[in-house]
């Protein structure tokens, strides 16, 4: 036999071994098992949506005080310090000007941390 | 023979559903290409249990990355190359089952496979000999064969030019018949006498 013969029927031989591989098929309930982790990995996944009809209300007023404010603050350039937002009117004892900051941070706070509660405890009760 | 050529319209309205939100349908790609993924996976790492292994992880990877297929290429395309990738990993942390001459030694006792293995053992053996291929020319010559001889089909999977391919078959069925002609493998051996 010719040597490039033999390369050429050795190159059959390697491509029939090689192509004619016998097929596997699945265990049973392979698909269940694939479908099984594909959902408990969407369950663990799932993102929670950021809360956008609750954060721009909120954003939007906070900006419209902030401009509101500034803009204050430009016609009244007497009026520099955040303190005197408050009309000195009010209270003339700065202490009790002190003592209202002190008091609307709390109240901001906690209204702040009853809103993220309720709605963390809504995502949960939505997911289950 | 598993065809992976199916239609791909059945898989891009799939698809479309499961981005949807219907995760179930995602079972109908797994029923329609569970086969073809575990025979690849069955090809690199010539362990079955592994393999199901491998093809479960590849179909969850698969999930995972549904929103990166871009519709330029099959689905089927880039599905092989994400479980390709998922195998090429895998199977850098597991060691392929040898078939090193000094194994084959103590199995055959004389070294003389021709005399003492039959045509299927022999056909195993050139396909393990595969898997020790370095991973280029093995991932070549498993998705060559693995995709029908589908030269086009293999270089999209492998994200290579067709011409790339064809010159990484070559040197692999070159590289194969050495690692033969070492095993003492009846077809090398076959063209090494006539050779002389």
């Amino acid at each position: 036999m010719k040597k490039s013969e033999m390369k050429k029927s050795e190159i059959n031989e390697l491509e029939r071994i090689l192509a004619n591989e016998e097929e596997l098929q699945p265990m049973t309930g392979f698909s269940t098992r694939v479908m099984r982790a594909v959902r408990e990995e969407e369950a663990a996944t799932t993102p929670i949506a950021f809360p956008w009809t609750r954060f721009l209300p909120g954003f939007l007023i906070n900006l419209g005080l902030l401009l509101g404010a500034a803009v204050w603050m430009i016609l009244e350039p007497g009026s520099s310090s955040p303190a005197q937002l408050i009309p000195a009117e009010w209270f003339s004892d700065p202490q009790a000007q002190g003592l209202l900051w002190v008091a609307l941070t709390v109240v901001g706070t906690g209204a702040l941390a009853w809103t993220t509660s309720r709605w963390i405890a809504a995502q949960r009760t939505a997911s289950f | 023979m598993h065809s992976i050529h199916k239609s791909p319209g059945e898989d891009e309205s799939t698809v479309d559903r499961v981005l949807a939100g219907d995760i179930d349908a995602f079972e109908e790609i797994v029923l329609r290409w569970q086969a073809p993924l575990l025979n690849l996976a069955y090809r690199f790492s010539r362990d079955r249990g592994l393999a199901e292994e491998m093809a479960q992880e590849a179909f969850l990877k698969i999930f995972r990355s549904l929103e990166r297929w871009r519709r330029d290429a099959k689905f089927s395309t880039w599905m092989f190359s994400v479980a390709l990738n998922h195998y090429r990993t895998t199977m850098r942390r597991h060691i392929p089952p040898s078939v090193e001459l000094t194994e084959l030694d103590a199995v055959t006792g004389a070294g003389d496979l021709a005399d003492e293995m039959d045509a299927v053992a022999n056909d195993g053996v050139v396909r393990r000999a595969v898997a020790l291929l370095p991973a280029k020319y093995r991932d070549a010559i498993v998705v060559y064969y693995f995709t029908q001889q589908d030269v086009a089909e293999t270089a999209g999977t492998l994200g290579l030019r067709p011409g790339t391919v064809k010159a990484r078959l070559h040197r692999a069925r070159k590289l194969l018949k050495t690692k033969l002609r070492a095993l003492g493998h009846p077809l090398a051996v076959a063209t090494q006498e006539s050779e002389r």
